[in-house]
């Protein structure tokens, strides 16, 4: 059996954040104005997600992730969060997003995409529509 | 099988107030609502007439007949709004012609109660093959295609008005023959009828290539309130590729209308004879 | 001669939608000339059409009915399946694909046989894989019916106070599926 793509990192703290951007269309307001995150955006089996710690090692801020990308917002979860679902957290440094990291792991049962929402905090809240 | 026997039913004054002979083919995708504009040109001299109404359905008889089904949504992305369907009518409103991009159709009305009727073969049939050969050479002449006909549809209306042999709505005996109200009661006589009938037309090898629906229901004439029962027969089926099922349908509408309605009612509608010949 | 052949009775009973055998009639002349009597009157199917706009594109929806109003969730809930067919290639920004077509009509065929005039419109969701999710969150419930793409249709269903959650495929149980949305109101 080969190994799966993604393998835990033990060095990434319980306590790292990771960013997701989150894109307009996953957002639902309700009539007060607040922004609340669908599940729909944590089901991606190879989760694509930027850790805090490298981006701070390099002098960014959060929003950095959302950078050039108009209207989306911003949420984190922790490592720990991920890892209580079954999932790997893992580093996948790519040329041009040195901060990119990976939650890996079966997410489209068992409800796992809403318990990875449930944990999530908003970093940038986006604009109301 | 006798299809297109000359021996039809042949009455004088039939109860038939409208008939519609219907051929749908295959969605002309270059047929656009402006070119539909264009084609009236070639029928305003006589149908001055137009009015627009959104497309009708497409309807096909199947066999077997599926099970039924709730009719879904349907989404189509359309980079323009859909092709309408354009009416265009005569000055007397009583003929028109209904045109959309899979669906050319025929109306013809009798006017007023004492006016004849357009007789089939020798009105109603070649004035529909006219003008759909008009539209078939406009079609051809800007290259929109030609149309591959799937299903072809032939309707009678008949309004039984009450006073010509029966007057109550619960006198179906005098009308009809298929009906017979139970002696006793209850539930006694019938107050009036409603109906929905359907029949296979089968082709010249046995294999169904149609069906006759029978629709009765009680009504009023809107100008007087005047009762009457309304008897709509359509015929709706294909054979070959052309509008061969036209006369098919037309027989069966004819015999089905004599057999189902009583010899009373066809002396007040002047058969001509009883021996089924002639032309409705 | 020519015989009547196998006569099919039927009735045509209100709130039933039938085959496209029943089709409207024709006749456009003298069908205004009348009204029917009787207290019981046959439901005449009508087409209907609605234009929605997403992203500078048209589409139609079009369906039968009895002509009757349409519930309050029903432009909600087109307008977000439209939404899905116009999001652009990469649109979450992380590589997702377009929408599936097919996955919307599935998707839009079976809400629409589900739903009670009174039923709360469900959010539509995209997945990035191409797929959808309708979902509610009301009452102290989630209810997410999942389309993944070219895979079998699923709902799950958690009671956020109690924590009791519960997955089951869609098709085998659209009485349950009934009940949690009637639940929703």
């Amino acid at each position: 059996m080969s190994a799966p793509p993604f393998q835990n990192d033990p060095s990434i703290p319980g306590d790292e954040r990771l960013f997701r951007r989150i894109a307009r269309t996953w957002i639902n307001w309700d009539e007060q104005g607040t922004p609340s995150i669908s599940s729909a955006a944590f089901r991606d089996p190879e989760l694509s997600v930027y850790l805090e710690s490298v981006m701070a090692r390099d002098g960014r801020e959060p929003e950095d992730a959302i950078a050039g990308y108009s209207g989306y917002g911003l949420a984190a979860i922790t490592a720990a969060h991920a890892r209580s679902l079954n999932q790997a957290v893992a580093r996948d440094p790519l040329p041009d997003e040195p901060a990119h990291g990976v939650v890996y792991g079966q997410k489209k049962r068992g409800g796992i995409g809403s318990k990875l929402r449930d944990g999530a905090i908003w970093v940038k809240t986006p604009a109301p529509a | 099988m006798l299809h297109g026997s000359k021996d039809l039913p042949n009455f004088d004054a039939p109860p038939v107030v409208e008939t519609v002979l219907s051929v749908q083919f295959e969605p002309l995708p270059l047929l656009q609502t402006a070119h539909l504009g264009i084609l009236w040109n070639e029928y305003r001299s006589s149908f001055p007439k137009t009015e627009e109404r959104p497309p009708l359905d497409p309807v096909i008889e199947q066999f077997p007949e599926p099970q039924r089904v709730r009719m879904g949504l349907k989404l189509q992305a359309f980079e323009n709004p859909p092709v309408p369907r354009l009416w265009f009518a005569n000055l007397q409103g009583n003929e028109m012609i209904q045109v959309q991009n899979d669906r050319f159709i025929k109306n013809w009305r009798k006017e007023g109660d004492g006016e004849q009727y357009p007789r089939y073969e020798k009105t109603i049939r070649p004035k529909f093959d006219r003008d759909y050969r008009i539209f078939l050479a406009f079609l051809e002449m800007n290259q929109l295609g030609t149309p591959r006909v799937n299903q072809c549809e032939v309707t009678y209306v008949n309004h039984i008005l009450a006073g010509e042999g029966w007057e109550h709505f619960s006198e179906l005996e005098k009308i009809f023959t298929f009906w017979r109200s139970p002696d006793l009661t209850p539930p006694g006589r019938a107050e009036d009828l409603r109906l929905h009938a359907r029949f296979v037309i089968p082709g010249e090898a046995g294999e169904p290539i149609g069906r006759l629906h029978v629709d009765l229901q009680p009504a009023v004439r809107i100008t007087d309130n005047h009762p009457m029962y309304v008897l709509h027969l359509t015929a709706r089926g294909q054979v070959g590729d052309s509008v061969d099922f036209f006369d098919i349908g037309r027989e069966w509408i004819v015999r089905t209308f004599k057999r189902l309605t009583s010899s009373s009612m066809h002396t007040n509608w002047r058969i001509k004879n009883d021996a089924e010949s002639g032309n409705r | 001669m020519p015989n009547p052949g196998t006569a099919e009775l039927t009735l045509q009973e209100r709130g039933i939608l039938a085959t496209s055998a029943y089709a409207a009639y024709l006749d456009d002349f003298s069908s205004a000339d009348r009204v029917p009597v009787s207290a019981f009157q046959q439901p005449v199917l009508v087409t209907r059409n609605r234009q929605y706009y997403s992203r500078g594109q048209t589409y139609t929806i079009t369906w039968q009915d009895f002509g009757q109003p349409l519930p309050a969730w029903f432009d909600p809930l087109i307008q977000g399946f439209v939404d899905l067919l116009t999001l652009p290639p990469n649109w979450d920004s992380y590589g997702a694909v377009v929408i599936d077509p097919k996955v919307v009509q599935d998707a839009m065929s079976f809400i629409h046989g589900l739903l009670g005039p009174t039923s709360p419109a469900p959010r539509v969701v995209p997945l990035s894989d191409g797929g959808l999710q309708l979902e509610w969150h009301r009452n102290g419930i989630d209810l997410e019916i999942v389309y993944d793409r070219d895979e079998a249709p699923h709902f799950y269903y958690r009671k956020r106070l109690s924590g009791e959650e519960s997955e089951h495929p869609l098709h085998e149980n659209s009485p349950l599926l009934k009940s949690i949305i009637s639940s929703l109101n």
